[in-house]
């Protein structure tokens, strides 16, 4: 039996292996942070094996096969995160704490300083204003498309804090898409913008899963099929929900006809 | 010149505002800015000498790559933190939209010359990503194999 000082510090191992996960690490880069912090503890053999829904691990502490799994639950992207996770992970494969001080390093690095309401409102208008702008759109365009991303952030934590559909990405970005979209076509009916597409693509940046295509991507490099399936995967469907969202409202404004 | 500046400094300020999004801090955020001004001015130089729109694509996702994993080492932050911002304004958004949008309307035509062009876009960026990185972690893996021996 092994003692519970081990279990306990492989459990917090697999708990920075999940927030680097959920805050937006590649898969190999789990993998290799997980392996060095069980070698650093003295494990033996380590076989890691993660996806972005889970991560399986095995290693031989002192003669005994310990194995965990986590069921990873949806990604939430925060570098600042993932940053924090990995200067730990180095500092630790150097420090080796004990498990409450690991646990007490965690914890800490969890907590950070995050933007307020206000400063969400502002960040999601500037996101909308320059990709309007840059994707070609007027500069009314562009200012009617950060008004609308404002609305889009009350709108997201509206939907968050519903307990039916809570997280529910796919949700989330059909409306959003459609409330871009019908805000966009009143705001060229009125006559304060001129191309309610401009407007749209704009606000679409802030759903659009450029994470998820991108580290897709590079886990297909790393050698990660399955992983990089199941981000590309989620990238285009979730393109998609956009879309629908978008054209179906477009649609029924009747811009389109 | 001047039908330059304003996208460069929109993706600019849209490499900033992502890596915002993403709850980056600090003085991280302007290396993203910059990573966002070189991946589209690379682009548009290599427009301007003629050079085809996908290849154009792949080798301005290259050179923002290849800045992210630069600035990854001297801040000592994962490297996807950089990729991501700096490449974001090369995510094939726009196009995207015209191709479901041409789908809903019912106009093919719109479709399939907009989906191709997503299609190559992403593809392209995929590309320079790829070779950017395996690029560099080879020079870099044989700069230290040199210093070893020289020890």
């Amino acid at each position: 039996m092994l003692d519970k000082e081990i279990q306990n510090v492989f459990t917090e191992i697999l708990n920075i292996g999940e927030h680097m996960l959920r805050a937006g690490g590649e898969v190999y880069r789990v993998e290799d942070t997980i392996s060095r912090l069980i070698c650093a503890y003295g494990g033996k053999k380590p076989h890691v094996f993660a996806i972005p829904s889970n991560i399986i691990v095995t290693a031989t502490f002192e003669g005994n096969e310990i194995t965990h799994t986590r069921r990873v639950p949806s990604a939430e992207i925060n570098f600042e995160i993932l940053d924090r996770m990995n200067d730990l992970a180095r500092r630790v494969c150097h420090e080796k704490p004990n498990a409450g001080e690991l646990k007490q390093m965690v914890e800490n690095a969890l907590t950070l300083k995050k933007y307020g309401h206000a400063g969400k409102m502002f960040i999601y208008a500037l996101v909308s204003f320059s990709f309007a702008m840059f994707f070609g759109g007027s500069f009314a365009d562009a200012a009617v498309s950060a008004v609308i991303g404002v609305l889009l952030y009350p709108a997201t934590q509206m939907i968050n804090s519903q307990r039916s559909v809570q997280g529910n990405i796919i949700f989330i970005d059909i409306l959003c898409a459609a409330i871009s979209a019908f805000f966009a076509c009143l705001a060229v009916r009125v006559g304060i913008a001129h191309d309610a597409d401009k407007i749209i693509i704009g606000n679409v940046m802030l759903l659009i899963p450029g994470v998820e295509l991108v580290n897709g991507m590079r886990d297909f490099i790393a050698g990660d099929i399955q992983a990089g399936m199941m981000h590309v995967f989620e990238a285009l469907f979730l393109a998609i929900c956009i879309a629908i969202g978008a054209a179906g409202v477009l649609t029924l404004m009747g811009v389109i006809l | 010149m001047k039908e330059w500046v304003l996208p460069i400094v929109m993706a600019s300020l849209g490499s900033l505002a992502f890596s915002m999004f993403f709850g980056v801090r600090s003085k991280k955020l302007i290396y993203s800015a910059i990573g966002g001004a070189i991946n589209w001015g690379v682009y548009l130089v290599f427009m301007e000498i003629g050079v085809m729109e996908p290849l154009a694509y792949a080798i301005g996702a290259a050179a923002g790559t290849l800045y992210a994993e630069i600035v990854a080492r001297i801040a000592k932050t994962p490297v996807t933190v950089f990729i991501i911002t700096s490449v974001i304004p090369m995510v094939p958004g726009g196009s995207l939209y015209y191709t479901m949008l041409g789908l809903m309307q019912g106009n093919h035509e719109v479709f399939a010359e907009k989906g191709a062009y997503t299609l190559a876009a992403a593809g392209a960026m995929a590309l320079g990503i790829f070779t950017a990185t395996m690029l560099f972690r080879t020079t870099l893996a044989l700069i230290n194999g040199a210093k070893r021996i020289r020890h």
